[in-house]
């Protein structure tokens, strides 16, 4: 309960600044003339979301064994490792450069249906409406899936070399 | 032209505000304690390894039904069924005179990871039938299945189509190929079967994380945000802290029958497709000649409507009804509107048809 708390309180401390930065950058963005290039709020705001994407998804890697690196198998499964990662990163990046251009383009509507955004909180509902539009428009696509799953393969080895390492025999589940 | 219209003056009150509510809502989490809480009242009436078969105790004179099984799904607990006093589907069932039982299946260790869904399907879930048909002197029960649960109960009525008296399946996946389901499209890429030959059995929290990532901003800080908003409400916190304790209380899935259940269903969607085996026997759903209820939510997330109607064409039966809940896969057990709705819909499907068959019906 204790560590729940915190990561509540941490999490309050977060939307405080997070809430703060999007409006400077949101409001730099649509600011911003129309034929500009590139918007400078707009490519401040794509790491926004893909820092989100990263905290929300990003699963804890196998621990270190010291020393283990040095192995063979156990450098390629790293490297495999790596090259998922970075697979699947730029899977979530390209999510956060949609979902900041969806953002932009929501505040700059003037369209009757779009009421002012007078709130912080306000802006942070469009901010998630955004960000998870641009999640489902990605992640429905062939290339995300296989991008996850490939990780996820690339983690299970690993872990399994770590094992094979430790335990001579076996990699397998005890 | 933009739509911010942020005053800097109400924005730093706003900020103000929204961190002295946080930490309101914090504090008061913190003196929370759910831990004596019990469910409606129930015995142990079986044990099988892990698997409990619970039978609750009447909230209502008996109604002439045949007695109902909950069969949940393998995936997260029970407790959903049953969450507080005012939001439960148990109670509701219970109130309108129906005898529930429920099938828990507990938490896999490392010695359930051999477990297969034979084990599951017509072994455990069987045992547990055939102990209400016994204490309750009936040649059928009335089945109810849960998501995965409720595809598990499709397979045991295809297979043992004389036990099942009634079937009603909620929000239960049927066909996994469906374009809008998320779940599925990723979980068929995924090479399970190294995955539990390497871990055992699947961790929970593997699952819990990928149900997660389905939809990462609702499920996660737009929740948090609203913490704000019912900083001083202790009810709607006490709420809030059940739901977490749930989705957090997210077992182990046994590694051989959850790659069974990923090859065959997810990636393989022989329910729909045909081929299905458990136990050495074909699962032909033209078996299932019951009265089925189809209930599904219709902005289910995890089991999409798409992946749950089609089940009205794969059955035998003659009997086949649907309800349409307006919600999500969540909504559908908890919220304030599902309360009054669902256990209403549930139990007067049930006490509209007999306790016991006709002769050459069912």
């Amino acid at each position: 309960m204790t560590d729940a708390v915190r990561q509540l309180l941490e999490f309050s401390q977060q939307y405080a600044g997070f809430a703060m930065d999007c409006w400077r950058l949101a409001a730099g963005a649509v600011a911003a003339p129309v034929a500009a290039a590139p918007k400078p709020g707009l490519e401040a705001l794509q790491p926004m979301f893909a820092e989100h994407y990263r905290q929300l998804l990003a699963p804890a890697m196998p621990p270190e064994i010291p020393g283990a690196a040095a192995a063979p198998v156990m450098a390629a499964a790293l490297a495999r490792c790596q090259r998922a990662a970075q697979a699947l990163a730029a899977q979530t990046t390209a999510a956060a450069a949609d979902a900041a251009r969806r953002l932009v383009e929501e505040l700059s509507r003037n369209d009757a249906g779009a009421a002012p955004i007078t709130t912080l909180r306000g802006l942070h509902d469009l901010w998630i409406e955004c960000g998870e539009a641009a999640w489902a428009a990605t992640v429905h696509g062939d290339a995300y899936a296989a991008a996850q799953a490939e990780w996820l393969a690339a983690l299970i080895e690993l872990q399994f070399e770590q094992r094979r390492l430790q335990h001579p025999a076996s990699g397998m589940a005890p | 032209m933009t739509r911010l219209a942020i005053d800097p003056a109400r924005a730093a009150l706003e900020m103000a505000e929204f961190s002295q509510r946080m930490s309101r809502a914090t504090g008061l989490l913190a003196t929370l304690d759910l831990r004596g809480e019990d469910g409606a009242a129930r015995e142990e009436t079986l044990r099988l390894d892990g698997t409990v078969l619970w039978r609750y105790r009447p909230l209502a004179p008996k109604a002439d039904a045949a007695p109902l099984v909950i069969c949940y799904a393998l995936v997260n607990r029970p407790t959903m069924m049953d969450l507080q006093p005012d939001r439960s589907l148990i109670r509701g069932l219970l109130v309108r005179g129906l005898d529930v039982w429920l099938v828990d299946w507990g938490y896999a260790g490392p010695d359930d990871r051999g477990l297969t869904l034979d084990d599951y399907v017509n072994v455990r879930l069987g045992k547990c039938i055939d102990v209400v048909r016994r204490e309750c002197g009936v040649p059928a029960v009335s089945l109810l299945g849960v998501c995965q649960g409720g595809t598990m109960s499709l397979c045991h009525a295809a297979l043992h189509p004389d036990r099942v008296r009634n079937l009603v399946t909620m929000v239960t996946p049927v066909d996994f190929h469906t374009p809008d389901n998320l779940l599925a499209k990723w979980v068929r890429r995924m090479d399970v079967e190294r995955m539990v030959e390497v871990l055992g059995n699947m961790p929970g929290a593997l699952l819990n994380a990928t149900f997660l990532a389905l939809m990462p901003y609702r499920l996660t800080v737009q929740k948090y945000a609203g913490l704000a908003d019912i900083a001083d409400d202790r009810a709607a916190l006490e709420n809030f802290l059940r739901m977490e304790r749930w989705i957090q209380d997210s077992p182990d899935q046994a590694g051989r029958a959850f790659a069974e259940f990923v090859r065959w269903f997810f990636r393989e969607n022989r329910l729909v497709r045909g081929g299905l085996v458990i136990g050495g026997s074909d699962v032909d759903m033209r078996r299932i000649r019951c009265p089925l209820l189809n209930v599904y939510a219709t902005r289910d997330h995890l089991v999409p409507p798409s992946a749950t109607r089609p089940l009205a064409g794969l059955t035998g039966s003659s009997d086949y009804s649907e309800f349409a809940f307006d919600g999500g896969h969540i909504g559908i057990y908890v919220s304030r509107r599902s309360q009054e709705l669902l256990p209403r819909a549930i139990a007067q499907w049930i006490l509209a048809r007999p306790a016991t068959p006709a002769a050459g019906i069912g």
